[in-house]
């Protein structure tokens, strides 16, 4: 069984404790969830539904008139659950940056407008990297776990910095190509 | 800079151990030593959402610290959890349950090496963070001897455990309060399930005079 990311993180939630739907849009928007998932508010109750029906999760709807559905883990939910974290733990996917597409197009370029779109994705990647810091200072607490997890985007982006720094400077520093 | 005579609860974890992970289902005794923390002060009765405001105030307010605390300990640095001070100016209105009455504080314990100046200058940095004007202060506390025990599980059980303590246990082992009773919540809510929440009962207590 291979869950998609919305429904891995909708099963993870469930699996903290039993939840009703808008709960679960309140997790995931005072987590800041939404960064990392496209998951509008509609449809969390079908990504939901696709997991009742794998049998993942159990949908009650508890005694009382205006009673909301509760959502909870089954045993086979948090048996996928163990599994799909691990696996998304240990194994690597690449994930294509838009940036591999630009570098293979550079000659297109002039040399100006080359220099100066790469200048504008360091803008850009320094922004990002502010944006993190700032959210990471509006969302305490957080638990230890989700520190690193920010820890690891900010790393990345900040390699992502040093590799524009010294590419910039290794390109303007070189002639460029005359074209025919 | 650190304090004499405060213990370093990353380096003693025997008594990090003793303080923060007593036995389950059964009162104990310990002596708490005297301690660090950052305190917010509560208004008004406990309720949910003060209580969530300060909290989320009080670990906004350290931020700075646990970060300076992440880089100087490394591994040994441990998650402090937030702790409730509740009393009443009548203290028989402890037992019955009677919140809308009772008085409160926040409270975490903070790093030796961190005094009030340090909170000072790090809930400074987080001004634009913090919701409220902080009311926010370091104390160390010495709670000295207490009784304690460790609930897993709904809160609604609570208020029976403090029946059996007050009523029972107390008296039997010629003991008295003697000080605001204490709640050390181990698990973030919104984590964690109720029925798997941990949560320490602490009361300091003085011997009963005959």
């Amino acid at each position: 069984m291979n869950l998609t990311d919305s429904e891995l993180l909708l099963l993870g939630l469930v699996a903290e404790m039993p939840r009703h739907g808008y709960e679960i849009e309140h997790v995931l928007e005072t987590r800041g969830m939404r960064e990392w998932t496209q998951i509008g508010f509609s449809s969390i109750y079908f990504v939901l539904g696709k997991l009742e029906k794998a049998g993942l999760v159990l949908a009650e709807v508890p005694a009382g008139t205006k009673a909301r559905k509760t959502f909870s883990i089954t045993s086979e939910g948090n048996r996928v659950l163990l599994e799909q974290t691990i696996s998304s733990l240990q194994t690597y996917r690449p994930t294509y940056s838009s940036l591999l597409l630009g570098m293979i197009h550079w000659p297109a370029l002039s040399r100006d407008s080359a220099l100066a779109a790469l200048d504008g994705r360091l803008s850009s990647i320094t922004a990002e990297i502010e944006r993190l810091e700032t959210l990471r200072r509006q969302r305490q607490p957080m638990p230890d776990h989700v520190e690193v997890l920010f820890d690891f985007s900010a790393s990345q982006l900040a390699a992502e910095r040093t590799w524009i720094t010294a590419t910039l400077d290794y390109m303007r520093s070189k002639p460029w190509p005359t074209k025919e | 800079m650190a304090d004499e005579g405060m213990i370093d609860l990353i380096r003693d974890r025997a008594m990090l151990h003793t303080l923060y992970a007593p036995p389950a289902g059964a009162f104990s005794i310990v002596d708490v030593p005297r301690l660090p923390f950052a305190v917010w002060d509560g208004e008004g009765p406990p309720e949910q959402s003060s209580i969530s405001t300060a909290i989320r105030n009080l670990y906004t307010a350290i931020y700075p610290i646990r970060r300076e605390a992440r880089e100087r300990m490394g591994k040994s640095f441990v998650e402090p959890p937030v702790e409730l001070l509740y009393w009443a100016d009548d203290m028989r209105e402890f037992s019955t349950g009677h919140r809308e009455n009772w008085r409160w504080r926040a409270q975490i314990t903070l790093p030796v090496w961190v005094n009030a100046k340090r909170l000072e200058e790090s809930a400074a940095e987080m001004r634009q963070e913090l919701r409220l004007a902080p009311t926010l202060r370091w104390e160390a506390l010495a709670e000295g001897k207490c009784v304690q025990s460790l609930h897993v599980g709904q809160t609604d059980d609570l208020p029976v455990i403090l029946e059996r303590l007050y009523s029972e246990y107390l008296p039997q082992e010629g003991l008295e309060p003697s000080g605001p009773y204490h709640e050390i919540y181990l698990d973030d809510w919104s984590r964690v399930s109720p029925i798997k929440r941990k949560i320490i009962l602490r009361q300091p207590v003085r011997t009963r005079p005959t």
